[in-house]
């Protein structure tokens, strides 16, 4: 079914439009749940949840890239479950990793209370991303967009598990430095 | 703002960044490839020995060897390997690189890990990867970690392989910040256009990572000029510059590589970029290299490949 066909059928309220999304897009949120929470369980909740919080925001909503739409909001919804687990200590495993990784590249002057210009910084998320070489790129979006374990992203890209973390590595000390120098607080 | 809400904006990011990333993962599994100069794979030498055009062999007075080849223009050299792969069994590839010169090494003897220091540089250096950095990675390498735990046991067992680490090396933490492995001067990380030129890139491989290896200078089509080949002592220094081709006959994206050699210690100092060959001869000369005794591996037992390239990253 097309995604212009799904949409209408969360515009016209159609129960139907959870079985088509699930038929379309379930094994792709799987992923990208699973990636994050490595719990088959919790990974099928999050999708589940995905298409709840879909059918809530569509309509009024109307994505234009549907894909990318539900991706998004299964990877929000299992960032949130895998922060109650961590809470619980129930693990978490890879992705929790990620995102220590990741926050490497706060700097040091935005403390944990203070917000920051959101908008801003996905703006300068974007730019630095798009100045980065393909590989680099894809690479880091795999690793923090997706919380693919390290040896996965080995054997995706054909590099050795520590050519993978020197090159994520390099990357992040990149992204520190750009964050550094933008005025987003 | 802290770690999750930062994780989790990184999920606004554009779909455009995460369709691409999609797509390779959604292909079937790469073999392991074609490039990195640390990388430890089998290989055997198929085509290359029969392009040969020139042969200049310089014999190391001590236990190291350098060879140049230049094959026929246009000629791709053709490279066979095998992947090992986890469940034990052995996948058989080939892989084909133009290449406009072929470093070959023999290296007999296991080495040691190197780092540098430049001592003169034409502009401030963008990146910089220093030895204590190195360390680090090797310990936590060595303890199956994947990044350095922000606090608790695991930071301290990170902390604790970090200091054997740089013990082996016999240097403090603070010797080794002074090394680096690996500098560059990029101006993509000014803010300019990521298709604007690197001057200077600075690596360094030790005797091990040259083990039986073959370097190939120049991608598919680019052709390199032998500027300069000099050896003072144990020291031999190449002058390079790559070039390309275009429609109109005209160069386009030239760059240039100079390499320094120790026949002597086995270790090989590249330093490429857009600058001209005799800046990027000055970074070399004047950069200091040490040798820390920290004892790197040599398995290879079959001859490996790897290219020198001017790329960011």
């Amino acid at each position: 079914m097309t995604d212009s066909l799904i949409l209408e059928l969360y515009w016209t309220r159609s129960e139907s439009a959870i079985a088509e999304s699930q038929r379309s897009y379930g094994p792709y949120c799987y992923r990208i749940a699973d990636g994050i929470l490595n719990d088959p369980l919790d990974a099928e909740e999050s999708v589940n949840d995905t298409w709840l919080g879909a059918w809530n925001a569509i309509p009024p909503a109307r994505p234009l890239n549907l894909k990318a739409f539900f991706g998004t909001l299964t990877r929000r919804i299992s960032i949130r479950r895998l922060r109650e687990k961590t809470a619980k200590k129930r693990g978490g495993g890879e992705a929790l990793a990620a995102i220590d990784e990741l926050a490497e590249c706060i700097p040091a002057r935005w403390n944990t209370e203070q917000a920051v210009e959101t908008k801003e910084l996905l703006r300068a998320l974007n730019a630095f991303l798009a100045a980065q070489p393909e590989t680099e790129r894809d690479l880091f979006v795999a690793r923090y967009w997706y919380g693919l374990p390290v040896a996965r992203l080995a054997e995706k890209f054909g590099l050795r598990q520590n050519t993978v973390l020197t090159r994520l590595r390099r990357t992040r000390v990149r992204l520190l430095k750009q964050l550094e120098k933008e005025e987003l607080l | 703002m802290n770690k999750f809400q930062f994780f989790e904006l990184f999920g606004e990011i554009d779909p455009a960044f995460v369709a691409a990333a999609e797509e390779i993962l959604e292909r079937e599994e790469q073999p392991r490839p074609v490039f990195n100069r640390r990388k430890v794979f089998s290989a055997a030498l198929l085509a290359a020995v029969l392009a040969v055009l020139l042969t200049v062999t310089a014999y190391a007075a001590g236990l190291f060897e350098l060879r140049l080849q230049f094959p026929r223009r246009g000629e791709t050299q053709s490279y066979s390997f095998t992947v090992e792969m986890p469940d034990g069994e052995s996948l058989p590839q080939t892989a084909e690189a133009g290449a406009g010169l072929i470093l070959r090494f023999d290296s007999q003897s296991q080495g040691t890990l190197c780092a540098f220091c430049p001592g003169w540089l034409p502009t401030e250096p963008t990146q910089s990867f220093s030895l204590a950095e190195e360390a680090g990675d090797l310990a936590r390498a060595r303890l199956g970690m994947h990044a350095l735990p922000s606090d608790g046991e695991e930071r301290a067992l990170a902390d604790e392989e970090t200091e054997k680490v740089l013990k082996e090396m016999g240097l403090s933490a603070e010797e080794a910040a002074l090394w680096s492995v690996w500098c560059d001067a990029d101006p993509a990380l000014a803010g300019e256009a990521a298709e604007a030129g690197i001057p200077y890139q600075i690596s360094l491989s030790n005797c091990s990572d040259l083990y039986e290896l073959d370097l190939l200078i120049g991608g598919a089509g680019e052709s390199v000029e032998l500027l300069k080949d000099e050896t003072e002592g144990e020291e031999r220094t190449l002058w390079l510059r790559v070039s390309k081709e275009g429609q109109n006959g005209d160069s386009l994206y030239p760059y240039h590589a100079v390499l320094r050699f120790s026949q002597s210690e086995g270790w090989l100092l590249q330093v490429i970029g857009s600058l001209d060959a005799e800046t990027l001869g000055k970074i070399a000369e004047n950069t200091e290299i040490k040798q820390t005794a920290y004892r790197t591996e040599a398995e290879r037992t079959e001859r490996g490949f790897g290219i020198v390239s001017l790329s960011r990253g």
